[in-house]
């Protein structure tokens, strides 16, 4: 299995929709070794404080937690992300995993730059690997995609916008 | 910023010339100046407008403008997030990923 870094961010995504049939989140923690800095499991504590769909999907993925590893680390203050995308930048490149997946779009260029041999995915951009392996069928994948965007507010992101049209070609 | 000029040409409607030129009299400025304010303040505006920023990506996505043409639109920072976005589109990074 390669080792998969996550953030908050694309964790929350992913729970936006884990108890759905099929269930990303379960596919993703089967197929990667999912390693989560202990920071992002207090950040999504903190997001699971609050009764509205995010705070929810959050606790979805707090009830999983014995399928993460999770590392402390320690953060360069100096960088300027949140604790979270540090922490997990920082993890990313010391245990050199294949995978960062993180959905902060706004923070992408930054993160993308200070990684050293990791890929950067996004949870849509997941979801379109997850067909490409047939772990996901593209109609399946639509419509998770459409269930974590009305969640997440990205209906009006042209990111998302393409990564749907992506999923309906496949 | 290069400050070269470059010459361009439109037609305008004449209410809206006349308008400008009444301005450029009371500013004691020239109608250039105060099409340049005006466009200068427009373009300053509009891209720090959400829905339009998505139009400018999605242009970018689609190959219509070039990185370049992003940049100078959308300033480094943001440029650099679109084109990370923009690589998580590509088929080739996706089955790279899928294959690793």
């Amino acid at each position: 299995m390669s080792p998969l870094v996550a953030d908050a961010s694309a964790l929350v995504s992913l729970g936006v929709v884990a108890t759905d049939d099929p269930d990303p989140l379960g596919i993703c923690l089967a197929q990667y070794e999912v390693v989560v800095p202990t920071v992002v499991i207090e950040e999504l504590r903190e997001i699971a404080s609050y009764d509205d769909t995010h705070g929810r999907a959050a606790s979805t993925v707090l009830d999983r937690t014995d399928a993460l590893e999770t590392r402390s680390v320690n953060l360069d203050a100096e960088f300027p992300l949140d604790d979270g995308e540090n922490a997990a930048v920082k993890l990313a490149n010391e245990l050199d995993v294949a995978l960062l997946l993180c959905d902060e779009f706004n923070q992408l260029g930054l993160i993308h730059a200070s990684l050293a041999d990791t890929r950067l995915v996004t949870t849509p951009t997941l979801l379109s690997i997850l067909v490409r392996t047939e772990q996901l069928s593209a109609s399946d994948a639509r419509l998770l995609l459409d269930e974590i965007s009305d969640a997440r507010s990205w209906d009006a992101n042209s990111y998302v916008q393409r990564a749907r049209s992506l999923l309906s070609e496949s | 910023m290069s400050s070269e000029k470059k010459r361009v040409q439109f037609r305008a409607p004449h209410r809206l010339v006349d308008r400008t030129d009444a301005l450029a009299a009371v500013l004691g400025e020239d109608r250039t100046d105060i099409l340049l304010t005006a466009l200068r303040e427009y373009l300053q505006e509009a891209t720090h407008d959400d829905a339009l920023t998505q139009e400018i990506a999605a242009a970018y996505y689609d190959n219509e403008i070039t990185f370049e043409q992003l940049k100078a639109l959308v300033g480094a920072e943001e440029a650099a997030n679109l084109r990370v976005l923009k690589q998580q589109l590509d088929e080739d990074f996706i089955d790279e990923v899928a294959d690793a």
